[in-house]
């Protein structure tokens, strides 16, 4: 795809600064990259009263159980969202998986029973390509996206790592989704742990 | 796991070769595995690498660049001239903790 669209990917690419009068990028490793238009995302960090309360890591999160979302310096601390240092993707739907499994574990907690599930890094998010198209990933801590169909096996209706139409009005359904039962509260028929049914894994790891 | 053996000595390591036994790396064996890619540890090498190997201790995690720079005040700069062209990555490999992974 990024080759049909003539995108070059330069990685390992750190940002030390820009040059606005010779419109350049510039790396730690002197690489210079020009831009005609530069869209650019600053490094995404926590919260600032994380940082003052002294909870929080050099990014401003605070340093959790990657299973429990139980603080790694006291017992009786959580952070759920974007507050934990969760090796994942800030995205809605890590707050939201990790969310249910949360719900349920911290209630057996504060009636002194032991957390018996674990997140799994479960997330997911539609990525629009343009032309009415777009693309769905779903993947967690230990599984790369793959191709597939999600979130049923072989019937989908919205398929994994593959652009189509499909995928884009599946996007625009869950703008209604988000407002109408994700924000309220209301269940949506999705589990929260990452499902390997429906995923096809490339031929050499198997 | 795999096994392979660095300077004649037989290690577990994973499909890119991080090692994947904390407690089978010595300082020894990190001058090995610096010199398979191309790096002979200096003074300013070993601050990095026995920073990422305490870190990792008590964190349980591979230290990120931003944490190299902000905890152990070295800028970076520095790491990509220590470390060419993909610094977290080669002083992970380095100190024999697992590669530092990205968000997806």
């Amino acid at each position: 795809m990024l080759d049909d669209r003539k995108i070059a990917l330069e990685s390992d690419f750190l940002v030390e600064r820009i040059d606005p009068d010779a419109k350049t990028l510039i790396s730690y490793d002197e690489r210079e990259i020009p831009f005609d238009l530069l869209v650019t995302v600053p490094l995404n960090m926590g919260a600032d009263y994380i940082a003052t309360s002294g909870l929080g890591n050099e990014l401003n999160y605070v340093p959790v159980d990657k299973h429990t979302l139980r603080s790694r310096a006291y017992d009786n601390i959580f952070a759920i969202g974007d507050a934990a240092d969760l090796p994942t993707s800030k995205a809605g739907s890590v707050a939201h998986f990790s969310a249910d499994m949360f719900t349920r574990n911290f209630l057996r907690y504060v009636a002194g029973k032991p957390m018996t599930e674990k997140f799994d890094g479960h997330a997911n998010c539609f990525i629009e390509s343009g032309d009415g198209k777009g693309l769905l990933i779903d993947f967690n801590y230990d599984t790369e996206p793959l191709p597939g169909y999600y979130p049923l096996p072989a019937v989908g209706p919205f398929g994994l790592l593959r652009e189509n139409s499909r995928n884009h009005w599946g996007k625009l359904a869950f703008r209604w989704m988000y407002w109408h039962l994700l924000l309220p509260g209301r269940p949506i028929p999705l589990p929260d742990h990452m499902s390997m049914t429906g995923k096809q894994r490339p031929a050499k790891e198997r | 796991m795999a096994t392979t053996t660095i300077g004649g000595r037989a290690v577990h390591v994973d499909p890119e070769g991080f090692l994947t036994e904390y407690g089978e790396w010595d300082d020894d064996l990190a001058r090995q595995l610096a010199a398979q890619i191309g790096i002979e540890l200096t003074d300013a090498h070993w601050k990095a690498i026995h920073f990422l190997r305490e870190d990792y201790r008590t964190q349980g995690e591979t230290a990120t660049i931003r944490r190299v720079t902000t905890l152990a005040g070295i800028p970076t700069k520095e790491l990509f001239t220590l470390f060419p062209k993909k610094p977290a990555k080669k002083m992970a490999y380095i100190a024999g903790l697992p590669k530092p992974h990205g968000c997806v």
